[in-house]
């Protein structure tokens, strides 16, 4: 356990040195730059910048579209991960595969092809619009752009989960006499219910730092359509540094806040489960 | 060569996994570390080996000091428990390697590591495998590439972590002989680990009983067997009746209330009482080659086993029900620290 | 591998049930995954191969390709060096910290790629803290080749790591020691034993990683500049001819763009398969004669 003891293998003190030189280089340097930036206009000013109504409007758009994405997600991601796993269909494959599209296809790609497709003379839109809906340049856009980039989270997160549920358990539950939504409401959907919350907020925290596919579609209006991480560049742009910092503190805070929560979460889910278990 | 680890300690975390061990195992013995699992056997082979680095003491081999030398340097032979073998290298490549990878000024030349893998993969019986991968062999042909890998750097020391461990129960008989067979051709010093008391007598020359990170006893199968150390190495070697004071009195004729008597079911008999008694025959079964009795007594919460040959069983048969008194041929007294359960 | 058993009847959804779910399933994905992809080539060839072509062979074009190949070819190769570094120390050694470590490892992914760009921003940039004394000596990182190289660097970050760690947990390292008793050197060791079991899960890390480093757009925004032929990658170039209005010329890089994410997808997935199929190898052969 000692750090300084020999071990079997070698190569700990050259590994840990690299990784933890590139890292703070990396990594850990930077982040440091960003919150003491940030830190360097007091706190009054920090508050003023992180919470001026632009940036309380972007929050609002940025996290509710966020939100919407991860329930079109959680509901339809969910769905997909199901189909794909319980059911054998020509093409299974191919939509397997293309799942991981949203990760493969740069932002920026997603971005232009979506609104093409959304926008009033576009195939999509156009139909859209003759509803008297609009999609493409509103927060519509942002949620059709977030739906687009986080739903592999999601189904990559339940797909596991599902394949790994043992068929016996459904079995024992059927001689039971328990019937199908029974058995999904008793059985799978418990096991299910990490996996889906995982999933749900990987998707959130990706999709609250998403902007490639976001910026084409959105619009872009202030106060309307503007997410948060445009708003930093556009502080950028206008060399208001320590502004962008401080928008930028406070996103990646939800971010983190998220991530741990979930962690969290996850190991409750587990100990009760295990807690039944012994029980 | 021989080995001496001496006040080896070790802890995973807080548990502790060696507690002061001292082991000697002497030049061109097949030595066994039996135990439970758990009880340090394989961390005091892998200390031996420089796989892993003890908090506190030290190693040698034939009285030089290694403690501080890698796996790398010590130069012994180690099977591991499920063989290890490299999975993209054929049998012959995983056999060459130790030859291979040596520095170039004392590598062999490509004929004579050639030679020497065909003549170790002849000793191992697998000459027609050679290039064959791993993925293609059964679990005994593993194992013995894994020997064959192991001493083809002509280590004089091997050390072997449950080599039968991961063998069906058919080819596991069948390969301790002839691992046994071949100690007797080479003669290299050898240490193996096995929880398995069978396999650690029909194999080793002296056996090492582990229990809690300590040695309970180091001795040749026939004393460990007649004249174990600890109650824990009596029951550990087999199953065996622990009689107490009020129970062993009359044919120990031992005085110490607080002692207990360990008796083998095959050295017990029962002599039938005409009379009445407090230990009644319970159950009498037909095992095939003898005949498994068993008596309870109303102090004892488990019954008394003997087992008879079968003519003995036929001569003076018992029934359920009979009263009888304990005759056993041999037995081990235990003082307090027996601890009944 | 437990995909491709199949279900006893006894759990087999009855087709009333099946058939609407996996129709709904089908459109879903039709929308949101297939749709956009046939749209990227539909609109790049929707005035024919040959605007195609003028558009790919655009001086500004080419530029912007070069340049994107030449961040992947720095920081893909960075990124794979510290992810074996990174896999080793985690899964073959034991020490206080290792948690937190791993935790630190995974940060970037929770980073917004803005915030990645922003951070060099401060650190490098002109009114950044190190900006003054970068100056003085000319040496541009900030809308120049490094800071892109940095920005594309943080995002990849994980990677090649994530894909190694849980691969190296499962294969254990007894083949290494058994190495070691062998004799192999450390370096001997690596390369004879660690590589070749390591190796497909190592592409599978470098192309996913290569995927994201062409592709990345946030990040390399906010560091580069966008100075045509100087610092534009090829997703900044796409961003610009839209922008412009130059739609057919945007959709022709997203194209090729697009055409390195299906190839990144195929490949993925063959890599997938083969490293399920050797690992599922290694525990199905116990019982052969």
């Amino acid at each position: 356990m000692r750090i300084f003891r020999r071990q079997a293998l070698p190569g700990f003190g050259l590994t840990l040195g690299l990784v933890l030189s590139y890292l703070t280089l990396i990594v850990l340097l930077p982040l440091a730059a960003l919150v003491l930036k940030s830190a360097s206009i007091g706190p009054h000013e920090f508050w003023a910048a992180a919470t001026s109504p632009r940036a309380l409007a972007a929050y609002r758009v940025t996290f509710g579209s966020a939100a919407l994405a991860g329930l079109v997600n959680l509901v339809f991601g969910t769905l997909l991960a199901w189909v794909l796993v319980r059911y054998r269909f020509p093409g299974r494959g191919f939509i397997d595969a293309l799942v991981d599209l949203p990760f493969a296809l740069p932002t920026a790609v997603a971005g232009i092809t979506l609104t093409a497709l959304y926008a009033g003379n576009g195939p999509l839109g156009r139909w859209i619009e003759a509803a008297g809906y609009k999609v493409a340049y509103t927060p519509n856009g942002i949620v059709v752009a977030l739906v687009f980039v986080s739903l592999p989270f999601i189904v990559r997160s339940v797909q596991p989960v599902l394949e790994s549920l043992e068929a016996d358990v459904e079995e024992a539950a059927a001689t039971l006499g328990a019937g199908r939504l029974t058995i999904l409401a008793k059985v799978i959907l418990p096991a299910l219910w990490p996996a889906i919350l995982a999933g749900f907020a990987l998707a959130f925290a990706r999709s609250i730092g998403e902007y490639g596919s976001v910026i084409f579609i959105a619009g872009n209006m202030p106060m309307v359509s503007e997410i948060a991480p445009l708003l930093i560049v556009a502080k950028l742009d206008q060399r208001d540094y320590a502004g962008a910092a401080a928008i930028a503190v406070v996103i990646l805070a939800v971010s983190f806040a998220v991530l741990l929560a979930i962690n969290l979460v996850q190991l409750w889910l587990v100990r009760r489960r295990s807690a039944k278990a012994v029980r | 060569m021989s080995i001496e680890a001496l006040d080896i300690e070790h802890r995973y975390g807080r548990t502790v996994a060696l507690d002061k061990v001292s082991l000697g195992v002497r030049s061109g013995e097949l030595l066994a570390l039996l135990g439970p699992s758990g009880c340090g056997k394989t961390t005091l082979l892998r200390v031996i080996a420089g796989l892993e680095f003890p908090v506190a003491g030290r190693v040698r081999f034939e009285g030089r000091d290694v403690s501080r030398l890698g796996a790398r340097e010590r130069h012994v032979g180690f099977m591991f428990q499920h063989y290890a073998l490299f999975r993209h290298l054929t049998v012959f490549e995983n056999v060459a390697f130790g030859l291979r990878v040596r520095p170039f000024w004392r590598r062999p030349k490509r004929a004579v590591i050639a030679a020497k893998v065909n003549e170790l993969l002849e000793l191992v019986q697998l000459g027609g495998l050679a290039a064959r991968y791993p993925a293609q062999l059964s679990g005994g042909q593993r194992q013995r590439v894994a020997l064959a890998r192991a001493l083809a750097v002509q280590p004089e020391i091997l050390l072997l972590d449950e080599p039968f461990g991961a063998l069906d129960a058919r080819v596991r008989g069948e390969l301790r002989r002839w691992l046994r067979g071949l100690h007797d051709r080479i003669h290299v010093t050898s240490v193996f680990v096995t929880h398995d008391q069978e396999e650690a007598f029909e194999l080793a020359d002296r056996i090492a009983v582990m229990s809690a990170g300590r040695i309970e006893q180091l001795a040749d199968p026939e004393t460990l067997y007649t004249k174990p150390a600890s109650p824990f190495v009596c029951r550990f070697l087999g199953e065996v009746n622990e009689l107490p004071f009020a129970l062993h009195a009359a044919f120990t004729r031992s005085r110490d209330e607080r002692s207990t008597a360990f008796v083998r079911p095959h050295d017990l008999a029962f002599e039938r009482l005409d009379a009445d008694g407090a230990l009644a025959i319970s159950s009498v079964r037909d095992l095939g080659p003898g005949v498994r009795i068993e008596a309870r007594h109303a102090s004892l919460a488990r019954p008394i086993v003997a087992s008879y040959a079968r003519e003995r069983h036929a001569a003076e048969p018992l029934r359920v029900g009979d009263r009888v008194a304990l005759a056993p041929r041999h037995w081990v007294m235990f003082g307090d620290e027996a601890g009944h359960s | 591998m437990k995909r491709g058993v199949a279900r006893p009847p006894a759990l087999r959804d009855p087709w009333w049930l099946a058939l609407p779910l996996i129709l709904v399933a089908l459109a879903f994905a039709a929308l949101f995954l297939l749709l956009p992809l046939v749209a990227v080539f539909g609109y790049a060839f929707e005035k024919g191969w040959d605007v195609f072509v003028t558009a790919i062979g655009d001086p500004d074009a080419r530029e912007a390709i070069r340049l994107t190949v030449q961040v992947a070819a720095i920081s893909v190769p960075a990124n794979l060096v510290f992810g074996i570094a990174a896999a080793w120390l985690v899964t073959r050694f034991e020490f206080r910290g290792k948690g937190l470590l791993v935790s630190l490892i995974d940060l970037p992914f929770a980073v917004s790629p803005v915030i990645a760009g922003l951070v060099y921003v401060l650190l490098f940039g002109l009114h950044g803290w190190l900006g003054e004394w970068l100056a003085e000596r000319d040496i541009h990182v900030i809308f120049a080749l490094p800071g892109i190289v940095l920005a594309t660097v943080f995002v990849t970050f994980p990677i090649v790591a994530r894909e190694l760690i849980p691969l190296m947990q499962a294969q254990g390292d007894e083949e290494e020691q058994a190495a070691r008793t062998l004799g192999a050197s450390g370096f001997t060791m690596f390369w004879r034993v660690t590589l070749p079991k390591i190796g497909w899960g190592l592409l599978y890390g470098v192309i996913l990683c290569n995927a994201r480093a062409m592709g990345e757009f946030g990040a390399v925004s906010v560091v580069s500049g966008h100075i045509r032929g100087l610092t534009n990658t090829m997703p900044l170039h796409v961003e610009i001819l839209y922008n412009e209005y130059q739609s057919t010329a945007a959709f022709a890089v997203a194209a090729l763009l697009a055409l390195l994410a299906l190839v990144t997808l195929v490949l993925k997935h063959a890599i997938g398969w083969r490293i399920a199929r050797t690992t599922s190898d290694e525990s199905s052969t116990e019982a052969r004669p």
